[in-house]
């Protein structure tokens, strides 16, 4: 065999074998995504039983939004404890006998005719809840909202 | 090697007798290895396994064999290059191939009465194959080449060239 006949025969053989190894690595990998992909099904599986997902937004004065999207949050949280969870604790506000009255959100303090508004989307449209957000249990699947307006809006 | 899972010294060993000396001698290298390797092992002992991988071994000693009729295994005793050392490896590599493709499919008939599913775990969930692969692809290319010049002086002139 010539030289450049040897070169090509050397070079074939290593690309076979570059080929074989890539996809032996890409069979490595489908089946590591396979199986990470199974046990994170069982891993929601197992947290539905505990836990409720729920989506929070949180709007502000000037059209900023912020989602905390696949909330878990033990069953029978309400939503004052979800969104301290979600803020880290920064939801602050005034007890009254009728329940908490939220002054602010992420250091964003109600002010003039603008307060903080709680909503749960129903599904078509967001609703004003006329319940302490304290008393207002999450269910599963929720969607619910901080609005900071003057009460004639939605999010 | 044994910490080191599926880095064998011996996969080379058998393949440049097979170069050197021909089939029959290289399965007797593949044999005898396996029975010291197979038994003493600590990772335990298992006749359906040993068996396997006696029979499999010898895929070293045919490719050694065949490798031994083309002019790089002639060329036993000659200056180590570039160009053999790739080829070397690369029929490394190939003969693990088949080899891993074998103990694996008769492990997964053993183990999970399938021979996909043997194949499946040829790499999952360790990459045994791809190491196995790689490093017999690395021992064949730097080390063959020193094996069967070492050897070349143990066999007459006229059978291989030096």
């Amino acid at each position: 065999m010539s030289t450049k006949g040897n070169m090509w025969f050397t070079l074939s053989l290593v690309l076979t074998c570059t080929t074989v190894l890539a996809s032996a690595t890409a069979v490595y990998y489908y089946l590591h995504y396979s199986s990470s992909e199974g046990l994170y099904a069982d891993t929601v599986a197992a947290l539905d039983s505990l836990t409720y997902s729920v989506r929070i937004l949180l709007e502000y004065s000037n059209g900023t939004q912020q989602w905390y999207n696949q909330t878990r949050i033990p069953i029978g949280w309400s939503f004052m404890q979800a969104a301290n969870k979600t803020t880290g604790g920064k939801v602050l506000g005034q007890r009254y006998s009728f329940g908490t009255f939220v002054t602010s959100i992420n250091g964003v303090t109600g002010s003039g005719p603008e307060f903080w508004f709680a909503y749960s989307w129903n599904g078509k449209n967001w609703v004003l809840l006329e319940i302490a957000p304290e008393q207002y249990t999450l269910r599963q699947g929720e969607i619910v909202a901080w609005y900071l307006n003057d009460g004639y809006k939605t999010p | 090697m044994i910490p080191l899972s599926n880095v064998k010294l011996m996969d080379s060993i058998v393949f440049a007798t097979g170069v050197v000396f021909g089939y029959v001698p290289g399965t007797l290298v593949a044999v005898l290895s396996w029975l010291i390797y197979g038994t003493l092992n600590p990772l335990g002992f298992s006749a359906p396994v040993l068996a396997t991988v006696v029979l499999s071994e010898m895929v070293y000693s045919c490719g050694g064999h065949l490798m031994g009729k083309t002019s790089y295994g002639r060329r036993a005793g000659s200056s180590v290059d570039m160009n053999r050392s790739l080829v070397f490896g690369s029929a490394g590599l190939l003969c693990t191939l088949i080899y891993d493709l074998a103990t694996n499919a008769v492990s997964g008939l053993l183990a999970y009465n399938s021979i996909w599913v043997g194949w499946a775990t040829m790499n999952f969930p360790f990459p045994l194959g791809i190491i196995h692969e790689s490093s017999n692809f690395l021992f064949f290319a730097s080390v063959i080449p020193i094996l069967l010049k070492v050897m070349a002086k143990a066999v007459p002139t006229s059978t291989y060239e030096r």
